[in-house]
């Protein structure tokens, strides 16, 4: 009901898509939290976990496997400068109660169509995987986790346009042309996530990723032959189980 | 219309799928035969809740009747032990040179279903349910309107609504860890979207698109229950 609210807000308001999906995202956030807040007032002390620790209302963990997603939006060279949808998948092991190990792996793809002097059309999907070094590295708020590693993406693009040439007999003809690239690129990745709440099996976060690529390491790339560096920015709304 | 690639290459990727579909429906009735303790799920009685994540193959519109990959992830509630319900999202795509083709193929799936569990005694669920898909295609191909050979750059990014029919089963029992495969069959009817063939815009009810709107996939999917 409430995400209908919102829905039929953004509308009045004529917000934009991702306006409107950013409004989710802080919905979806704050009814969670609210949620598992609300539960976790009302448990009886006596059933209250043993591992329950005063601080921030966070849970020790004693499993050291976790697998989540998440959902949320990124812009960088690979949308075009667009914000699109994003999906993460991953995979975590915890080495101690301050520092883990990540494995992820992120999802996007965008097509964009412009009727501009060239007729441009754009597609392009990319895969990024991760692999993380995380720590908790603020005692007072354990709810800040931050994490660096390396990234490695590919990328698959088609791009078309509407070129002008004279022919040979001297009449300007327009021909149309299709490009395909597939660079692969390895780069550096940063993170720094919120949790919004933890207990003995769940943990759902709020989290920002940066990251930055090299210059394709193969690939064809037939406007930068060379190719140029890229990156992005993303946030996303994150749930993870533990095992 | 004009068919998209050889006759034999189809035939091949048919009989692809046709293979891996056999080999599904032998694991099933296996998994009737042997009736083992090992698959039961009965541990999954303890928990209310789950998150998959699965990869396959694909085969239907969203790849151009080819064989494409995808990747799946699903979060299910356990709300009974012969009922299931369960949200997945599915990535299918395809991509690079072929055949003198050029293509980036990407198409997100979002399903809810639910979910029975005929028989209890074993891993195998039987569900359906609503999807909604969003296809983001570009590709070169051989032009509908053109008598030369002509190829012409598409460009589809539309919206669908349709339904769909899954089938899984649990190979192995860890506990809160499973391990299983899943068939599913979706169909769809487009609603909205931009169709550009050799940039000329195409209206939904004039679009020739030589493949049914429908997909069947079967992959392996990893089970985390909680």
């Amino acid at each position: 009901m409430a995400i209908k609210q919102i829905f039929a807000l953004c509308y009045r308001t004529h917000f934009s898509m991702r306006t409107q999906a950013i409004a989710v995202l802080c919905w979806l956030s704050v009814s969670i939290q609210t949620q598992v807040f609300s539960q976790t007032s009302s448990i009886p002390a006596a059933f209250e976990p043993q591992e329950y620790e005063d601080n921030n209302n966070l849970i020790k963990q004693t499993k050291h496997h976790s697998l989540g997603f998440g959902v949320g939006i990124i812009t960088g060279d690979a949308s075009a400068g667009r914000e699109v949808f994003m999906l993460s998948t991953r995979y975590a092991y915890r080495v101690s109660n301050n520092s883990e190990i990540e494995f992820s792996l992120h999802y996007q793809s965008t097509a964009l169509a412009l009727s501009n002097a060239f007729d441009f059309a754009f597609a392009s999907a990319a895969w990024n995987g991760d692999i993380t070094a995380y720590t908790y590295p603020f005692s007072a708020w354990r709810n800040l986790r931050v994490g660096a590693g390396i990234s490695i993406r590919r990328q698959v693009a088609t791009y078309s346009v509407t070129r002008t040439f004279v022919s040979p007999t001297g009449i300007m003809q327009n021909a149309r042309f299709i490009e395909y690239q597939q660079p692969l690129a390895a780069g550096a990745s940063c993170k720094l996530d919120y949790i919004l709440f933890a207990n003995t099996q769940i943990e759902a976060a709020i989290r920002t990723q940066g990251y930055i690529y090299g210059a394709p390491i193969s690939g064809e790339n037939n406007q930068a032959p060379r190719g140029t560096p890229g990156g992005g920015v993303s946030i996303e709304l994150f749930i993870r189980t533990y095992f | 219309m004009q068919s998209f690639g050889s006759k034999t290459s189809i035939c091949r990727q048919l009989a692809f799928v046709f293979v891996l579909i056999v080999t599904h429906c032998c694991c099933v009735y296996q998994a009737f035969a042997m009736k083992s303790n090992d698959t039961i799920p009965s541990s999954q009685a303890r928990y209310s809740d789950y998150f998959v994540v699965g990869g396959g193959y694909s085969f239907g519109d969203a790849t151009l009747n080819r064989i494409g990959l995808m990747y799946s992830v699903m979060y299910g509630h356990i709300f009974s032990p012969v009922i299931d319900a369960e949200c997945s999202l599915h990535i299918t795509g395809r991509d690079g040179l072929s055949n003198g083709f050029t293509q980036v193929l990407s198409s997100m799936a979002f399903d809810v279903s639910f979910l029975g569990k005929p028989f209890s005694e074993t891993g195998f669920r039987i569900g359906a349910g609503i999807s909604v898909r969003q296809r983001q295609f570009h590709y070169s191909a051989p032009s509908f309107t053109s008598t030369l050979g002509d190829a012409e750059d598409r460009y589809i990014n539309d919206l669908s609504i349709g339904g769909h029919g899954k089938v899984d089963y649990v190979f192995l029992n860890f506990g809160n860890i499973t391990i299983g495969s899943q068939l599913e069959g979706q169909f769809f009817i487009p609603v909205s979207g931009i169709y550009l063939f050799q940039n000329k815009p195409i209206p939904l009810q004039e679009l020739q698109f030589p493949f049914p709107p429908m997909i069947l996939s079967l992959g392996a999917f990893l089970l985390i229950n909680f």
